[in-house]
């Protein structure tokens, strides 16, 4: 069982964030000075490839009608593990799969607590953001972890065939989502249990093994954007992922993807991220202060709500 | 045995909490400390009650600590341009309705999940106050509006006797009263009340708008408090306010609950915070007891609930 939206109404539904994008980078380009530099826009593509990889488990999450508000500081205590144990003298292979593990262990919880004892998405992940957190901040004393060599720095500087490494890592995670997604039963699975879980149930679809499997990757997505943060940044801070559960949700919201569930998708997430990277880093150009880039992205993320229903509206009134 | 101890956990958790602490330290079980507790908590508390009457309609409200920060900086402006703070208050007191019933309207007759019609309202608000302060922070009240959270009544701090006062407005209006019954009906079963004649749209909306209503006048204290007001404020009250109810045991599903179990939530988390200070954990640890705690509450609730359906 298949719940494809057609290429074609696919299309139709990307316009509105696309136009949001173009106008974006035609506004900045003529107000921001050295907005339209090569050296700007490779650094948008890396800061947004970070939030794109958070995003794409956002999104399956969100499909799923459900939420993950930990990714943020699940980011956070990834990089920290990956720092830490660099410094204690692991292999840097060692380190980065043990900090992968720990993102994919809180997932795993979050699934666990959603899935099999019923928690209330909102609470589970809620409660790990919190327990993330304070366990980043304790391990570290609060402190930055700073400085790594060459070879590990490479996953945040380096470049692939002339591609910054982030942006390729992040094109491996969205590749590997879209696959997931639109080539499995198991995407299948996850539009139908955000359209109705119980009939997704009835249908025989084993909705628990859907949810814990969403969680887990949306845990080891936000470990992975631990790791390349950690790497561009040349430092694990214990505040380093503060923020990016909002603008992930933000991106996927602006994307398309309503909190509902059942539809949606990851392209428009990617969409959705590079606005939001774009807009920060353009409203930094120009000058505007943080206070403000927040308020326009939660103005934009309100657009989109209200554009959704209407958009709901009247094809509830068409199909009446 | 087992229903009671399900019916009274909270009660109980919070009971070991004070007797493992008044044996830890000797600094615990003193008035001074007591008072600082409770004086602490107030603030939450009320937020937290307001919260719990919105999450027993079945819904819930991401907007409060936007419309805290709103209401409170548009105060501020009118208080330190006038000679009396009673124009600031009532602009308070009256932008927080206003919010209150937008909230409500979308939720009741646009019917917007409540959790994206406030998530929405959120940033608009919180936008708002960051224009209107456009980078300043005021600060600096007159003695008259200090007493709102600094000053005492009969040895007791204000902000405490407002709790009580406010607990048992809320106790009373909810637990005695029609309006207080609808609230339940409405989020036990939404159709069925609608069936059997309530206003449920009117009863939502004032939900909503009470909710909007006390929430500026949680801000009013705060920046009483807090001698100064900024746009920032109140980012994570939102969270706080829905981790207290969840911990007193009122669940997301709707329909049950009451403010009695928001307050001793409230306590616990107070109590919490106040023993890790007085052990000399250190605070980086904070978010993790608030979160594992969260999730300690839901789970010990969950299993004793299967244990329950197993033995009958």
């Amino acid at each position: 069982m298949r719940v494809p939206e057609s290429i074609f109404r696919k299309i139709k539904r990307l316009p509105g964030v696309l136009w949001a994008l173009v106008a974006l980078i035609v506004f900045f380009g003529i107000s921001g000075k050295g907005f339209f530099t090569a050296y700007n826009l490779i650094n948008i593509c890396k800061q947004g490839s970070i939030l794109v990889i958070v995003s794409m488990g956002t999104t399956l999450a969100i499909l799923t009608a459900g939420i993950d508000l930990s990714t943020g500081s699940v980011l956070t205590l990834s990089g920290v593990t990956v720092g830490l144990l660099i410094h204690s003298g692991s292999p840097i292979s060692v380190a980065i799969l043990a900090g992968l593990g720990v993102g994919a262990l809180c997932g795993l919880i979050n699934g666990y607590l959603i899935a099999h004892l019923k928690f209330h998405h909102f609470i589970a992940t809620f409660g790990m953001m919190g327990i993330a957190q304070g366990i980043a901040l304790a391990v570290t004393q609060g402190a930055v972890v700073p400085g790594f060599d060459a070879a590990f720095r490479k996953l945040g500087d380096g470049t692939i065939f002339g591609l910054p490494v982030p942006v390729v890592v992040a094109l491996l995670v969205v590749v590997a989502t879209s696959i997931a997604l639109y080539r499995t039963r198991w995407g299948a699975h996850v539009y139908a249990v955000g359209g109705s879980e119980q009939v997704a149930a009835w249908s025989g679809i084993n909705t628990r093994r859907v949810k814990l499997a969403v969680y887990v990757l949306s845990g080891l997505f936000a470990a992975i954007a631990g790791v390349v943060l950690t790497a561009r940044m040349n430092s694990a801070s214990p505040i380093a992922g503060a923020g990016y559960e909002f603008d992930a949700i933000a991106a996927v919201i602006i994307g398309g993807t309503p909190f509902e569930g059942g539809r949606g998708g990851i392209v428009g997430t990617v969409i959705g991220a590079a606005v939001i990277s774009t807009l920060k880093n353009g409203l930094n150009i120009i000058g505007l202060p943080t206070p403000w880039q927040i308020t326009i992205i939660g103005f934009m993320i309100t657009v989109a709500i209200v554009l959704d229903v209407l958009y709901q509206m009247r094809k509830d009134r068409v199909a009446s | 045995m087992k229903s009671f101890i399900l019916r009274y956990s909270r009660v109980l958790l919070l009971i070991a909490l004070a007797v493992a602490l008044t044996l830890a330290s000797p600094a615990f079980a003193t008035r001074e400390n007591l008072m600082n507790v409770v004086r602490q908590a107030a603030l939450l508390t009320m937020l937290g009650m307001g919260m719990t009457m919105v999450i027993i309609t079945g819904g819930i409200d991401l907007s409060v600590g936007s419309v805290l920060a709103l209401t409170s900086c548009l105060a501020a402006g009118l208080i330190k341009s006038h000679q009396t703070a009673m124009w600031g208050v009532l602009l308070a007191l009256g932008v927080g309705l206003m919010c209150g019933l937008l909230n409500g309207l979308m939720v009741a007759k646009v019917k917007l999940p409540p959790f994206v019609a406030t998530y929405g309202l959120q940033w608009v608000a919180r936008g708002i106050a960051y224009i209107f302060m456009s980078g300043r922070i005021i600060y600096g009240f007159g003695r008259g509006f200090r007493f709102l959270a600094t000053g005492y009544l009969a040895g007791i701090p204000m902000p405490v006797v407002f709790m009580v006062a406010i607990y048992i407005l809320f106790f009373f209006l909810m637990h005695y009263t029609t309006f207080g019954r609808s609230v339940y009906a409405v989020g036990s079963n939404r159709k069925a009340a609608e069936l059997s004649g309530l206003k449920v749209d009117r009863t939502i909306i004032s939900v909503y708008a009470l909710n909007g209503l006390l929430v500026a006048f949680v801000g009013l204290l705060f920046i009483s408090r807090l001698n100064a007001a900024e746009p920032q404020i109140g980012e994570t009250f939102a969270l706080e306010a829905i981790a207290a109810t969840l911990i007193g045991g009122t669940p997301f599903s709707g329909g049950e609950g009451g403010v009695t179990r928001t307050l001793i939530g409230a306590l616990i988390l107070s109590l919490l915070s106040n023993g890790m200070n007085l052990l000399g954990v250190s605070s980086f640890w904070q978010p993790t007891v608030l979160g594992a705690t969260i999730v300690l509450a839901i789970l010990v609730e969950k299993l004793a609930a299967l244990a329950e359906r197993d033995a009958s």
